[in-house]
């Protein structure tokens, strides 16, 4: 029981570093590797639970592991990839003002997380990741206009959200609902991978006159 | 039940309209498909065996509250519906890319209509988002960089505001697993049972966060930036779809959140969604006393309209009544005002309040729905809104809210003065037309006449049977 304990507990470290650590990187292969990396350890970590085997895990692990660890960071990958983009893409502005917010939201998640657990004290680390990668979402969503980074904001969001999901006590809904949660999740993804690839940052900051109305 | 599974009738005609070669032909489907639709649901609402009907192994349900919205949501995609296949019957030009416009006019109206029917959470979450994924490309139809722009905008906020309710589902499970002992379901009338216990923090924090992301979808502070700019770029008529039929499946995933509230959480989510509604009000105020553009002057009404609701849903059992009615009646309202801005945007050419002026004489049909719409609006009688909006200001009066009141109606104020400043001299000002006659033909024209007599029978005599059907429903949202 120890055991598990403490290599979840070295799951959820490393999922918090692999929420840090592309903020500070600055380039967009380490921020699709962080989203790939997320959706990889948050698959682990429902194969550390030990969770019954049924259709419904099958489609968690299938959601985790082959669309958020492969997918996700594939599709982004290919896209960026023929648009020529330089490395760089700063996902919160860099400068100081900015690691330091991320260093105290991190805090925040981790005291809202004690003070969400006092009656689960195992479950504070879980909630306090969980919270973390929350706020940094709505952070890189507050602080970016590049389409590009507003989608690894949603999608770092979107993670942190399916994190709190797996935290015990372990709850799956119900298969129907599993499956349509699980494909709703590509569809997302293709409709962002759309707008990725006709979005021009430059086009959404240039004010256009009215068009006219087909219908 | 059969009345039921017509309704899924959309989602079948979706890939014929798809592959329909020829606009005008789709249109006729999606026209085809919304009277059946509208048909079977007026079947299956006469012949329900009972109050409560559950059905798909519990999954949905028809009850008081989904029959209101599905008749409500069904007759306004029926007129859209026949405002869309009006304007391609009198420009075949517009034809181009229709049978893709309605195949998603048809999946959007399917995933509304399932949301309106869930029984469970979840699965109005799943249907919230399929609607907003449906309406992606519908919001970009014919337009160029600035739709897109404004589509990118809608799904960023949509699925943000989701994320969060679906944030907030996830709190209630662990409320209910670590405290309650209850088995996680997400089935409205299980939920509503839970709802009587006792309440925890994690409980209270879901509750705030369902409700902030729900109020996305309705444009609510602090939430709305999207809206504005989505109604602008959409064409008229997915403005009206996104104002109208997806507005209500928002506002009855709202009415669905303060059924399943219990006693304990009441106080809480009321003040939220009063704040919340509030500060809508405010902000869209502002923003209409500031705008020169008639279609963005809507969208601000709009705003302030669901901050009204989110008040009178706040206010609690006193006002229920009065916001059911407003809902309804806010509905045609703006179907009504989008398909008229439509029109007055291809006659004039611009947007802009101060190039139009003396639209009651250049074009007198339009002129004088515009008319009858922005009163409507402001919540003139003998319109439905003027009734709810009074129910509601009863509501805070007999609740002690004072502050509440006073500053729900000073914003009232600015909201009539600043709108009637900026749209009477649109209406009756010294026409600028020109020798160009309107295009009056009387197609496009017929949902918008069938809109007005609704509105307007509405808020003179609500039959019994309509009157207690709003009844059981403002009953439900009040404490058990």
């Amino acid at each position: 029981m120890d055991g598990r304990r403490t290599r979840m507990t070295s799951l959820l470290i490393s999922f918090l570093l692999v929420l840090i650590l592309p903020l500070l990187m600055a380039t967009w292969r380490a921020s699709l590797l962080g989203l790939a990396l997320q959706g990889v350890l948050m698959g682990s970590m429902v194969l550390e639970h030990g969770s019954a085997a049924s259709v419904s895990t099958g489609f968690l692990l299938a959601d985790l592991f082959f669309v958020r660890g492969l997918l996700v960071p594939w599709i982004f990958w290919r896209i960026l990839g023929r648009q020529t983009t330089t490395a760089r893409n700063d996902v919160i502005p860099a400068n100081l003002a900015s690691w330091l917010m991320v260093g105290v939201l991190v805090v925040i998640g981790f005291r809202f997380g004690r003070a969400m657990s006092v009656n689960h004290p195992h479950s504070t680390i879980g909630v306090a990741v969980a919270a973390s990668g929350v706020l940094l979402g709505f952070f890189v969503l507050a602080t970016q206009n590049s389409p590009f980074s507003q989608i690894v904001g949603a999608l770092r969001l979107e993670n942190a959200i399916a994190l709190f999901e797996l935290l015990p006590p372990e709850h799956h809904p119900p298969l129907l609902i599993q499956i349509g949660l699980t494909l709703l999740f590509p569809l997302t993804l293709f409709t962002l991978a759309g707008f990725m690839q006709r979005l021009d940052a430059a086009a959404l900051e240039k004010p256009a006159p009215p068009e006219e109305s087909s219908l | 039940m059969i009345g039921l599974l017509l309704i899924l009738l959309p989602a079948v005609a979706a890939p014929i309209a798809a592959v329909s070669p020829v606009g005008t032909r789709a249109t006729w489907i999606l026209l085809g498909v919304a009277i059946v639709n509208m048909v079977a649901t007026l079947v299956a609402v006469t012949l329900a065996s009972a109050p409560t009907l559950y059905f798909l192994d519990g999954y949905f349900v028809l009850d008081a509250t989904s029959t209101v919205f599905l008749l409500l949501i069904n007759v306004l995609f029926l007129g859209i519906a026949s405002y869309v296949w009006g304007r391609v019957r009198s420009h075949p030009e517009l034809g181009a890319g229709m049978g893709r416009f309605s195949a998603l006019s048809l999946a959007f109206v399917t995933a509304s209509n399932l949301a309106v029917l869930a029984n469970h959470m979840l699965v109005i979450w799943v249907c919230l988002e399929l609607t907003t994924l449906v309406a992606v490309p519908l919001v970009r139809h014919g337009g160029g960089t600035r739709a897109l722009a404004a589509s990118w905008k809608y799904f960023l906020f949509s699925s943000v505001g989701l994320a969060l309710a679906l944030l907030g589902f996830a709190c209630l499970a662990r409320s209910m697993s670590l405290s309650s002992g209850h088995d996680v379901r997400f089935f409205l009338d299980q939920l509503t049972l839970v709802g009587q216990g006792p309440s925890d923090v994690w409980r209270r924090l879901g509750f705030v966060l369902i409700v902030v992301g729900y109020g996305t979808k309705l444009g609510l502070a602090p939430m709305y930036a999207w809206l504005p700019e989505t109604y602008d770029a959409a064409p008229p008529p997915v403005t009206a779809m996104l104002a109208t039929v997806q507005f209500n499946a928002g506002a009855l995933a709202l009415f669905r959140v303060l059924q399943i509230t219990g006693p304990a959480d009441r106080a809480l989510v009321g003040s939220a969604l009063t704040f919340l509604g509030l500060a809508s009000m405010a902000v869209s105020s502002f923003s209409i006393l500031a705008t020169r553009d008639y279609k963005r002057l809507i969208a601000y009404a709009s705003i302030n309209h669901a901050g009204v609701i989110a008040v009178g849903l706040g206010v609690g059992p006193a006002a229920a009544y009065g916001v059911v009615l407003y809902v309804v009646s806010n509905a045609f309202i703006k179907a009504i005002l989008f398909l008229t801005a439509g029109k007055v945007r291809s006659h004039y050419k611009t947007q802009d309040m101060r190039q139009v002026s003396g639209l009651i004489k250049d074009m007198p049909y339009s002129g004088l729905f515009f008319a009858i719409g922005i009163f409507a609006l402001l919540g003139f009688p003998p319109f439905g809104s003027f009734l709810g909006e009074l129910i509601i200001m009863s509501g805070l009066v007999k609740g002690h809210q004072t502050f509440v009141f006073v500053a729900f109606c000073a914003i009232l104020t600015i909201t009539f003065a600043a709108t009637g400043r900026s749209v009477f001299p649109m209406i009756w000002g010294a026409p600028k037309g020109g020798d160009r006659p309107a295009d009056q033909s009387f197609f496009p024209m017929l949902p918008k006449i069938a809109f007005l007599s609704l509105l307007i029978v509405i808020g003179l005599y609500v039959p019994p049977s309509l009157s207690s059907l709003l009844q059981q429903v403002a009953a439900s949202l009040g404490p058990r």
